[in-house]
This record gives C-alpha cells, sequence and structure tokens, in this order.
C-alpha cells in the first residue's frame, strides 16, 4: 500500500524514505528459551501441510530444531501409553500443552514495519508476534534496506523480540536518477543484491524495464513482489509480470486487468484523476465486474497461465475491508487499546495520507465493493482449488487494520472466500514459506526444521477468531461469558514468548503515547 | 422475533404477556412538535415522492393541518423563481433539502422489558423518519397497543401511526386447538380493536380456518413461519390462504425444497437451543432451489400472482454475518439502554442471544445465505412483487431507528436502486397496510408525513442515520453531515435531532441510576 509509485517519478521522496524515523527494537532479551530440550506435551497438531488435526503429540526440540514428534496414544481415555512418551533429559524444559492446538508460525507476506504511522519497531513487532507471526516480508523496506537489514540481522540472532524478517526493497529505490533504461533497470537489481536485499517490490514501470528487472533479479537468485499500480497496468498486468518470472501478485491489481474483455483499459470516468484516492479505490470498487465473469474462457485462461509458472497470489483482502464496510473497520474493538495515536490520526479521513479516502465513502461505494470482493474471492478460491499457491499478507497499519489483528482477518477472509480452515492454516504457512524460499526451514511441523510455532488453546478450525489478541467470545455453561483463546504462546526459533505478555506490553507502548497527548481516541467527525 | 412459537403451546406464558404490559411505561402525553399549522409551506424541497418517480426540484409542498394540498415547482437547478404560492402562516425553508414521505416499518415491536419506555422507542423511530409502524404481535398487550395507537391518532403522544396485529392466541385461555376455536379467537381479536394477526405457525386447518376467518372481516395478517410448523405449512400454504405478508425469511427456502421436505437438521438438533436454531438456519437457502430452477420461479409466480408481500427484515440477522460489526454500531455507547444491551448479550436464556460460540464459521456459512436470500428478494421485486421495509429492532444488537436505516442499506445491498429502497420503505409499506390511500406518498390529497435531511439520500443511504455520515470537507477536515433534520407527522414538524437528544437522555439517566458502562461480551 506504500505510495511509493510516486517514487519512480520524484526523487526527492526516496531521500525522505532512507531517512527512516522509524525507532528500533530494544535489544531486550525476552522469551524463555532455546533450550538444550524443549518437550511440547500433549498438544493438537495442525502441521500446515494440509494434514487433518492429530493428537495428543509431544514434540521435542533441541536448541531452535524440531527433532521428534510422537504420537502418545488414541485421544481414548486409558489408551495413552506414557511408556512411549519422550523423557525429559536434565536441564530440559517441558510445556503443557494438553488440549491446546500447534501450528507453525505465520508468515505474514505483506508485513510493512511502521513508518511514520507507528514509528516504533518494537511496538509493531510484538502485534505480529503476539498473533503468531514468526516471519514477515516487509515489501518496500520504507524505513531503508540499512535499517530493516540491521533488524533482520538482530531478529536472526534474537537480540530483539521480532519475527524473522525478509527484506524486499522498492524497485529504484535508492537510485541517484529515475530508472529509464534497461541498464540501469540491471544495474540496480545488481546492486540491489549486494546491499543485501531478500528481493524486490515492485509497483509497475515501462515494460521493457519491468521485463529486464525481473528476469534479472530471478537470475540473480532473488525473489520478487509487485502491487500493479493503476499508472502502468495498462501495458503491463500481472501475467505479464507472472511471464517474465515475478514471484507473487500483491492485493488484486493487474489481476483483473488482465482478463478484460470488452475493453482494454479499466473504465475510468473521464474526470479520474489517480492522485485523489477517492476515484482510485471507488473506481477500483468497479473493476472486478468489467473483467471476465468466473470460468469463462478469458478468466480460465488467465487463471490457467499463471499456475503454470507456479505464480503466487498474496490478496490481502483485509487491507481493503474497509471499503466494504467503514463501520466495522474503524470500530473495531481493539482500536482503544492498541492502535497508537498516530497511526489512529493516519487513518482518518484525509486528501494527503494514503488509504484515507473516506471523502464521501458511504452506501453506494460499499455495496460496489462486496460485489468486487464476491467476484475476487472466486478467482482466488479457484485458483487454490486447482492447486494454485495462495498466501496470507496482511498490509496493515493503512485503512483502519491493524498488525496482527489483521492478519487474523486475512485468515477470517480466506475462509470467506471458500477455503476449508485446514487451507487456510497452510496459506498462512507452508505456502508463505515456500512463497519466500524458505519451506527447507520453516512453513510446517517437520522433523528438521526450525522450531517456530503458534500455540492456542481453543481450536482455531471450529472458529478462527479465537486467534485475535482479544479472544472469541464464548457463553459458558452456567449462562456466563467469556473470552476465550488469543494466541498462548508464540515460540521462534525455540524461545518461548508468552504471547499475552507481548499484548500488554504494546498496550503499555499506546498508553504512554497516549498520556504525552492526553489523546483520545474518537471516531471520524465527532467530537 | 419474540419467542411467540411457544405461546401456542404454554398457557402460562401467556399470562407473562399480559404482566409484561404494566411493565413497559406508555409514552408521556405531552404536546411535541410544532402545528399542525392552518397553512404549512415548505419551500424549495427536492421530492422523492416514494412512487419510484425520480427526485425533483425545487418544489413547495403546501400543507393544511395535516394534509397536503398541493405541491408546486418553485424553479429550476440554480434558477430560482419568484414565489409559486404566496407566504403562509408557517414557512419551512427546505431550500437544497430532500423530502420524503415518512418512513414506515412493517415490524416493529414496541419495546418489551429490554426497553420498557415507548418513548425512547417512538422517539428513536420518529428520529429516523418513522412515522407508522406495524406492531407485529403488540407484546405489550393489545389494550396496551391500541391505548398508544388511539393516543398516536390524535397526536397527544410523540409517536408513529401505529397498527396493532395481535400475537395469535395470545390472551385466549386455553391454547387453540381447532378451527373453531382458532375462527373464534380471532372474531374477538377483532372486537379488541387489533388491526391484524401475527402468527408464528400452527397446525395446517388451524393455520388455515385463522386466515380466513381474519380476512373475510377485513383485517390484515403476517407470519414468521417458525421452525416447529414448517415442514407441513410453509408460506406458499399461507400465501394461498390469504396471509398478507411474510416476515424474514423463515417458509420461504422450505417451500422451494427440492431435493427434500424437511430442512437439514443436525441428528442432535434442539430447536430451544438458539445456536443450534440460527446455526442451521445459516445453512438452509443453500438447501432450496437454486436460481432460475423450475421450482424457484414455480414458487415465485406462485407468490406474485396472490399479490404477496415479503417483509424480509434483512438487518435483524445481520450479527449471524457479522457479529462484531453489530456489537460495535458506533451508536450504542450513547442510544443503547443498559437494559436493552444487557439483553442483547451472550444467553442459554434471551431470545436472540444465541452466541454460545459463535465464530468464522457460523459467519460466513451467513454470508452465503444473505447472498441466496437476497437473491430472491431481488428477483422478487424485479418482477413486480411487493417488498417491503422492517426493521424487527431490539434483538440481536439492532437498535430501534439506527437499524431501520440499516435495513434500507441491505436493500440496496440486495440490488435495489435507492429509488425502489425508498420505495419499498413507503408506499409499499403503506400498501401492504391498506393505508396507501392515507400515506405512502408524496401527492396531493395524502396525509403530511414526511423526512427532511439536507443531504441527498439516494447518494448515501448512510446520511439518514442518526449519527450522521463522514464527510471530507474541501478544507480537509471532518465532518459529520446529515441525520435527519425533521420528521413531519399530521402536519406536525418534529426536529429529529432533539427527538434523538431526548433519547440520550432518557439513557443517560438510565445509565447513571447503576453507574452502568457498557462493554462488550466477555470483556471485563
Amino acid at each position: 500500500m506504500k505510495k511509493v509509485f510516486t517514487l519512480l517519478f520524484v526523487a526527492a521522496a526516496w531521500i525522505a524514505n532512507a531517512q527512516s524515523i522509524m525507532q528500533k527494537a530494544p535489544e531486550v532479551k525476552e522469551g524463555d528459551g532455546p533450550h538444550t530440550q524443549l518437550i511440547i506435551r500433549g498438544v493438537m497438531l495442525i502441521d500446515g501441510t494440509g494434514a487433518p488435526p492429530v493428537g495428543p503429540v509431544d514434540i521435542v526440540v533441541r536448541q531452535n530444531r524440531i527433532v521428534n514428534i510422537v504420537s502418545i496414544g488414541l485421544p481414548t481415555p486409558g489408551m495413552a501409553s506414557d511408556a512411549n512418551r519422550p523423557k525429559l533429559e536434565a536441564g530440559g524444559k517441558e510445556l503443557n500443552c494438553d488440549g491446546m492446538y500447534l501450528m507453525p508460525g505465520f508468515v505474514d507476506m505483506h508485513g510493512h514495519i511502521g513508518g511514520g504511522q507507528a514509528p516504533i519497531a518494537e511496538y509493531v513487532f510484538k502485534l505480529w508476534m503476539a498473533h503468531g507471526i514468526t516471519t514477515v516480508r516487509d515489501p518496500g523496506s520504507g524505513n531503508g534496506i540499512d535499517w530493516v537489514l540491521d533488524q533482520k540481522g538482530k531478529s536472526e540472532k534474537n537480540l530483539i523480540t521480532a519475527p524473522r524478517i525478509k527484506a524486499y526493497v522498492t524497485f529504484g529505490s535508492g537510485s541517484k536518477t529515475p530508472i529509464s533504461t534497461v541498464e540501469q533497470a540491471k544495474l540496480w537489481v545488481n546492486e540491489n543484491k549486494l546491499r543485501g536485499a531478500d528481493g524486490i517490490k515492485f509497483f509497475g514501470a515501462a515494460p521493457d524495464i519491468m521485463n529486464a528487472a525481473i528476469r534479472e533479479n530471478k537470475r540473480l537468485g532473488l525473489r520478487s513482489a509487485c502491487h500493479h499500480a493503476q499508472l502502468g497496468v495498462a501495458r503491463w498486468n500481472a501475467l505479464s509480470s507472472a511471464t517474465a518470472g515475478l514471484t507473487t501478485m500483491e492485493h488484486w491489481y493487474g489481476l483483473p486487468e488482465a482478463m478484460l474483455t470488452g475493453s482494454s483499459i479499466q473504465n475510468y470516468p473521464l474526470n479520474y484523476n489517480y492522485s485523489n484516492e477517492q476515484n482510485r479505490f471507488e473506481e477500483a470498487g468497479r473493476l472486478w465486474k468489467q473483467a471476465a465473469a468466473p470460468y469463462t474462457k478469458k478468466w480460465n485462461a488467465v487463471l490457467d497461465s499463471m499456475l503454470a509458472l507456479d505464480f503466487t497470489l498474496d490478496p490481502t483482502f483485509d487491507t481493503y475491508e474497509a471499503t466494504r464496510d467503514l463501520h466495522k473497520a474503524r470500530r473495531q474493538e481493539w482500536h482503544e487499546t492498541y492502535t497508537l495515536p498516530q497511526l489512529w490520526a493516519f487513518y482518518q479521513p484525509n486528501r494527503a495520507a494514503h488509504g484515507s479516502f473516506w471523502f464521501s465513502w458511504g452506501t453506494e461505494q460499499e455495496i460496489a465493493w462486496k460485489e468486487n470482493f464476491r467476484l475476487w474471492m472466486t478467482f482466488v478460491n479457484e485458483y487454490k482449488n486447482r492447486g494454485g499457491r495462495v498466501t496470507a499478507g496482511s498490509d496493515n497499519a493503512f485503512i483502519f487494520q491493524l498488525y496482527g489483528f489483521g492478519y487474523i482477518r486475512e485468515l477470517e477472509l480466506l475462509r470467506e472466500a471458500g477455503f476449508h480452515p485446514l487451507e487456510v492454516i497452510r496459506s498462512a504457512t507452508l505456502y508463505g514459506a515456500q512463497a519466500l524460499g524458505m519451506d527447507k526451514e520453516i512453513g510446517s511441523v517437520e522433523i528438521g526444521k526450525l522450531a517456530d510455532f503458534a500455540i492456542v488453546d481453543q481450536n482455531p478450525l471450529e472458529n478462527l477468531q479465537v486467534l485475535y489478541g482479544v479472544g472469541a467470545i464464548k457463553l459458558m455453561e452456567d449462562n456466563s461469558v467469556k473470552r476465550v483463546g488469543g494466541i498462548k504462546y508464540t515460540i521462534k526459533d525455540g524461545i518461548v514468548y508468552d504471547a499475552k505478555k507481548m499484548l500488554s506490553d504494546v498496550k503499555k507502548i499506546v498508553d504512554d503515547e497516549k498520556a504525552k497527548s492526553g489523546f483520545v481516541l474518537k471516531q471520524p467527525g465527532m467530537n | 422475533m419474540k419467542k411467540l412459537i411457544i405461546i401456542l403451546f404454554t398457557a402460562s406464558v401467556l399470562t407473562a404477556f399480559a404482566q409484561e404490559a404494566e411493565k413497559v411505561k406508555p409514552a408521556p402525553e405531552l404536546k411535541e412538535g410544532e402545528g399542525p399549522y392552518s397553512q404549512l409551506i415548505i419551500r424549495g424541497v427536492m421530492m422523492i415522492d416514494g412512487t419510484g418517480a425520480p427526485p425533483v426540484g425545487p418544489v413547495d409542498i403546501v400543507v393544511k393541518q395535516n394534509r397536503i394540498v398541493d405541491i408546486q415547482n418553485a424553479g429550476y437547478p440554480k434558477v430560482p423563481m419568484p414565489l409559486s404560492v404566496e407566504p403562509g402562516a408557517r414557512e419551512l425553508n427546505a431550500k437544497g433539502m430532500y423530502l420524503m414521505p415518512g418512513f414506515i416499518d412493517c415490524h416493529a415491536h414496541t419495546g418489551g422489558n429490554q426497553a420498557p419506555f415507548a418513548e425512547y422507542v417512538f422517539k428513536l423511530w420518529m428520529s429516523h423518519g418513522v412515522t407508522t409502524i406495524c406492531d407485529p404481535g403488540s407484546g405489550n398487550g393489545i389494550e396496551w397497543t391500541v391505548d398508544q395507537k388511539n393516543k398516536s391518532a390524535k397526536n397527544l403522544i410523540t409517536a408513529p401511526r401505529i397498527k396493532a396485529y395481535t400475537y395469535f392466541g395470545m390472551g385466549n385461555p386455553t391454547p387453540i386447538s381447532t378451527p373453531e376455536q382458532a375462527r373464534s379467537w380471532v372474531r374477538n381479536n377483532k372486537l379488541k380493536g387489533a388491526d391484524g394477526v401475527k402468527f408464528g405457525g400452527a397446525r395446517p386447518d388451524i393455520m388455515e380456518a385463522a386466515l380466513d376467518e381474519n380476512k373475510k372481516l377485513g383485517l390484515r395478517s403476517n407470519c414468521h413461519h417458525a421452525q416447529l410448523d414448517v415442514a407441513r405449512w410453509n408460506v406458499v400454504h399461507s400465501a394461498k390462504a390469504g396471509l398478507t405478508s411474510m416476515e424474514h425469511w423463515y417458509g420461504l427456502p422450505e417451500a422451494l425444497f427440492d431435493k427434500q421436505t424437511v430442512q437439514n437438521y443436525p441428528l442432535n438438533y434442539n430447536y430451544t437451543n438458539e445456536q443450534d436454531r440460527f446455526g442451521e438456519a445459516g445453512k438452509l437457502w443453500k438447501q432450496a432451489a437454486v436460481q432460475g430452477s423450475e421450482k424457484w420461479n414455480e414458487v415465485m409466480k406462485t407468490l406474485l400472482d396472490l399479490d404477496f408481500t415479503l417483509d424480509p427484515t434483512f438487518n435483524i440477522y445481520e450479527a449471524s454475518r457479522d457479529l462484531h460489526k453489530a456489537r460495535r454500531a458506533e451508536w450504542h455507547e450513547t442510544y443503547t439502554l443498559p437494559s436493552l444491551w444487557e439483553f442483547y448479550q451472550p444467553s442459554l436464556v434471551s431470545h436472540g442471544s444465541y452466541w454460545h460460540s459463535w465464530g468464522t464459521e457460523q459467519e460466513v456459512a451467513w454470508k452465503e445465505n444473505y447472498f441466496l436470500w437476497m437473491k430472491f428478494i431481488n428477483e422478487y421485486k424485479n418482477k413486480g412483487g411487493r417488498v417491503t421495509t422492517g426493521s424487527d429492532s431490539g434483538f440481536i444488537f439492532q437498535l430501534y431507528g439506527f437499524a431501520y436505516i440499516r435495513e434500507l442499506e441491505l436493500l440496496r445491498e440486495a440490488g435495489f436502486h435507492p429509488l425502489e429502497v425508498i420505495r419499498a420503505a413507503t408506499l409499499n409499506g403503506a400498501q401492504a397496510l391498506g393505508m396507501d390511500k392515507e400515506t405512502g406518498s408524496v401527492e396531493i390529497g395524502k396525509l403530511a408525513d414526511f423526512v427532511i435531511i439536507d443531504q441527498n439520500p439516494l447518494e448515501n443511504l448512510q446520511v439518514l442515520y442518526g449519527t450522521g455520515a463522514i464527510k471530507l470537507m474541501d478544507d480537509n477536515t471532518v465532518k459529520r453531515v446529515g441525520g435527519i433534520k425533521y420528521t413531519v407527522k399530521d402536519g406536525i414538524i418534529y426536529d429529529a435531532q432533539k427527538l434523538l437528544g431526548d433519547v440520550k437522555k432518557i439513557v443517560d439517566d438510565e445509565k447513571k441510576k447503576t453507574g452502568y458502562v457498557l462493554k462488550q461480551p466477555g470483556m471485563n
């Protein structure tokens, strides 16, 4: 969502970009571990591969690796045998997870690490970690590649409490001049690798430049993502990128445009202005209707072409949800407790802030977007059904969507699109790892992989909402109402983090920020 | 939504209803609003007349006492005309505003224990432009409802016009178990001053007899075809027997079954368990014939031929597809009574509080359910059928008035053009209640019931909410715009924002009594 497209044209913006005001995460050892031996006892396992839940099992971890997974018997009283259970060694650690569910740590494929609207890395990282996210891809590295690599390195060594980080750099950023030739593009791509980036985030460019940059990047063994912004999509859409070797497409941009039937350009009203974000997002809500209808020839052809290219879709449904229901998004119950004042301010209707396009957003726009979502989801679900890779990305800190919380909402929206909850979890774990080239190390719970887990004391398949930090509503047998769930432990590299503790750290950061200015969260236009 | 099916079986509950009547405080007899006037001229307004005609204006509308006597062109866009009508006794400058017929809420329970102040309920309605309601069941007792109806008719209280429909069997000393008893109850119901009957379903011969007798007497009827009887008597049966309108969705997918004859209940289903009831309801439309199929078309045609009315009350189920949204609607903190908030909370006992364990699975199923349901409703409208607007508020996190506006949005979502939405909210409602000679459209000779707002409601129905709609101004500041400005009933002008202020005061006073703070379910 970063408004970086203009970066391709305005050199001044790059400099601003590099001078990050983002406060780095404190180097404080938190969490418990890693341990010479960690045994997670009696847990129900959802391994991330699409296998059904199985348990109870004991999972044995040494330092940061899974070394054993032992089924400890049928879930029948008296059948469980202690004989085959792994023994705790001296100095080892046991985590009793009887009746809980364990999944691979989640991968947020579209995780911008803050910016001016949330300038405290600890806040962002802990919101992610509190929601089970142990790996993020920063699509653009908006705080500057050096900043991101610093945090990435520290996270790798667990000097800070943060997910694993993959740093993708916005194409062209740091270049002294706009990139206008194929040679410049290739040069930049090579320099990007030398600086230590993991990949590139594109927003579109001239076809020859896109083509050259994507291919050169792939030749170098790096990965790439693209938000096919409106300004470039008429001549280079998601299928063009997929053909050139792009790894993932972000959001929806460039996909309906690859399937236009009655025209070759989006049906822009004649007074459209891309810099007017109400124009941009309102017309986007009418875009999928202009594309080939589901299951028609063109629709199938584009879908199958992408499948053949092993292309990855990263829809980030959640960050657009306010377009179909602004009231819901701005009234999410976590805002009062967990949204930073400056983030709340950033969300507010504003002609200048990105994603704050509520100039006059009402029934008409929301209903168009509902239909838009439906058509979009049909494509994404069918792509998954035919074997395609769909990942979970949140793109939070825009449009009333909060880090971590928005990611869980993304899981719900994948469910709404037609994914079985096990397919949802696979998208959130193994598929993300594959798209990042990390599936040898993470993304599923298998012997030999890194010990990255999300553990919750409820069954997340029955209700994905138990993964929200605020938990899910449950009526007890005595007719009292409780919140249940909220992730209990996030384990990264064998280190056990108390997820609720991290959430309360987040609350404290928010409380402190509020105290500075006496901030009270108010709904737009209310005094 | 009233849990009325049990009244068919449990006589003791009948008594409970009678007791309830004493608990709900009637509206105070206090003259509010301005007027009626010997002559009232509403100047320069944009008119949406409720018939489906496009907006036209500016016009001057002349009212004498409580009747529209003239509607005159008052210029052209940007070109004012000399006064088309000479200055009158009272002038209302409505230049640039939009005027619609007063709204009709066809499914409007007048409170109950959860909202035991009629003033609170009436003013929430009136502040949202609702000038006529049908109370489907008269749960506060038919005498209570008829009393409020009569006082409203004389404008002794600030309230919409009321049509009182009685729960079938209510007040009868024994359960109704024969057609003769049914006919006798229906005749007696008319004598008590009721305008109609609200059914919840019953044995076929009893439904047949009651509907027949009721229609003969010239009264109207509506029905919530509850699960317990729908296998043997669905919407098509009712429509053929002379029912006026069906409420909600109950009994319609069941009439559309083409691969089964009974809902696919899980084998451990219990109707009294409301999570079962509503959870399974979310999977019901998928069991019905698909759009365009023979069965679908046949049922649609049958209902159309019978001039049958559909009153979907979409909004009352919205929490089923998005509980978070419903419970966090921004008006709760200001306008929801503590007793009502408590009633909404998850409970094994309260009706419509079926959040035993309601999450992603249930919500996603209900989204699909809505999609299929809305298709039927929209096609029915497209084929000339009458669809009305009912809110059924006071349950499931839906607040009087506010939820009615949400209903308009949901009709829009179903595919209605905003003008079709307004027609459903006005003329269609009047027709269904047999009041279209008097209200439901802005036409000379009709009663002066209007909604006036300083925004264009067609462009954004959300401007009709009491809390207004968000608008970003040219100077990049954010404002709320809209909220109904005037509700006019019987030629009396009510300041809608003042009515809302009164509601807030009632809520504030109630909160003060106990130091009440509204909390989300399960949060301490």
